[in-house]
């Protein structure tokens, strides 16, 4: 299982992507700002679960964990599951999600980040 | 085997109305009383149900009962979960609407906001997860707007309106 400092280096990896490879004024990159800023979210949040040495396999195991710890507010956690959630509509709708919800993902996985001490 | 089929049925018949009273009674009570504090759990009503027909039923013929005390008592929590939800959106003007909705076989709670940015969607997260850990039918939830839930609706096979804001039902 991923110990905390693996997770880390995923979270840094996506984060790298979301910031530097795509653009939040291109159209065609949104469904991919929203989907790898919450895979960047969910490494955070699963280094806080790997420093209590817990894995999770699925989302709804994960949820059930982050609510259970202590190192997870409850408005990170809903904060996580609104990222989930539009994670997935930009997986699954047809079209594009809009501009504000790629902005609010970013603005999101800063909170988390700022939260945990991960801004520089 | 005609024999035992008939002692069963007579047994059956003998408990079902008091059984039937006692559930009536006890439901409505719940209902009127405190349901929004203590909903009561399966497992209660189960106890509960093979207190008043130990008398005299054979196995096969509890098992039945139980079963539809496990069906009557999902129902009731479903009752109390519409109606936390009433309760919730009467009091969170932003909400729309909220829908039990089927993704791959699985029961999703979704909600639905006029700003899918806002601030107020955290807070109808937490609430959804609360819900969540008192009503193990919710498999899990989404906060959408309308535009959202247009481009999830290929993944929807069933759709169960629990409130709309504006309409009849939706105060308390």
């Amino acid at each position: 299982m991923p110990k905390s400092d693996e997770h880390k280096m995923k979270y840094l990896e996506n984060k790298q992507i979301v910031e530097n490879v795509f653009d939040i004024h291109n159209k065609s990159h949104y469904n991919w700002i929203a989907t790898i800023s919450f895979y960047t979210v969910l490494h955070i949040v699963e280094m806080q679960l790997a420093y209590d040495n817990i894995h999770c396999g699925s989302h709804i195991t994960r949820e059930n964990m982050l609510k259970q710890s202590q190192r997870i507010s409850d408005k990170t956690l809903a904060k996580f599951k609104h990222m989930y959630s539009m994670s997935r509509l930009a997986r699954y709708e047809a079209k594009s999600i809009s501009p504000t919800i790629a902005c609010s993902m970013l603005k999101c996985m800063h909170d988390i980040e700022k939260e945990y001490n991960l801004l520089k | 085997m005609m024999t035992s089929y008939n002692k069963e049925q007579k047994y059956v018949e003998q408990n079902m109305p008091g059984f039937r009273n006692a559930f009536t009674s006890l439901r409505e009570n719940t209902i009127l009383l405190n349901i929004d504090e203590t909903p009561a759990s399966t497992q209660n009503f189960k106890e509960l149900t093979s207190k008043i027909i130990s008398a005299d039923l054979e196995n096969e013929s509890k098992n039945k009962l139980m079963d539809l005390i496990e069906v009557w008592s999902i129902d009731l929590r479903q009752i109390s979960c519409e109606k936390d939800i009433t309760a919730y959106c009467f009091n969170n003007q932003d909400i729309e609407s909220v829908y039990f909705v089927t993704i791959d076989n699985k029961k999703e709670l979704i909600i639905i906001v006029d700003d899918i940015c806002s601030e107020a969607v955290f807070d109808h997260n937490t609430f959804a997860f609360e819900l969540r850990a008192i009503n193990n039918e919710i498999y899990d939830f989404m906060v959408l707007d309308n535009n959202s839930l247009n481009g999830m609706m290929s993944l929807i096979s069933d759709m169960k309106e629990v409130y709309k804001r504006g309409f009849k039902g939706a105060e308390i």
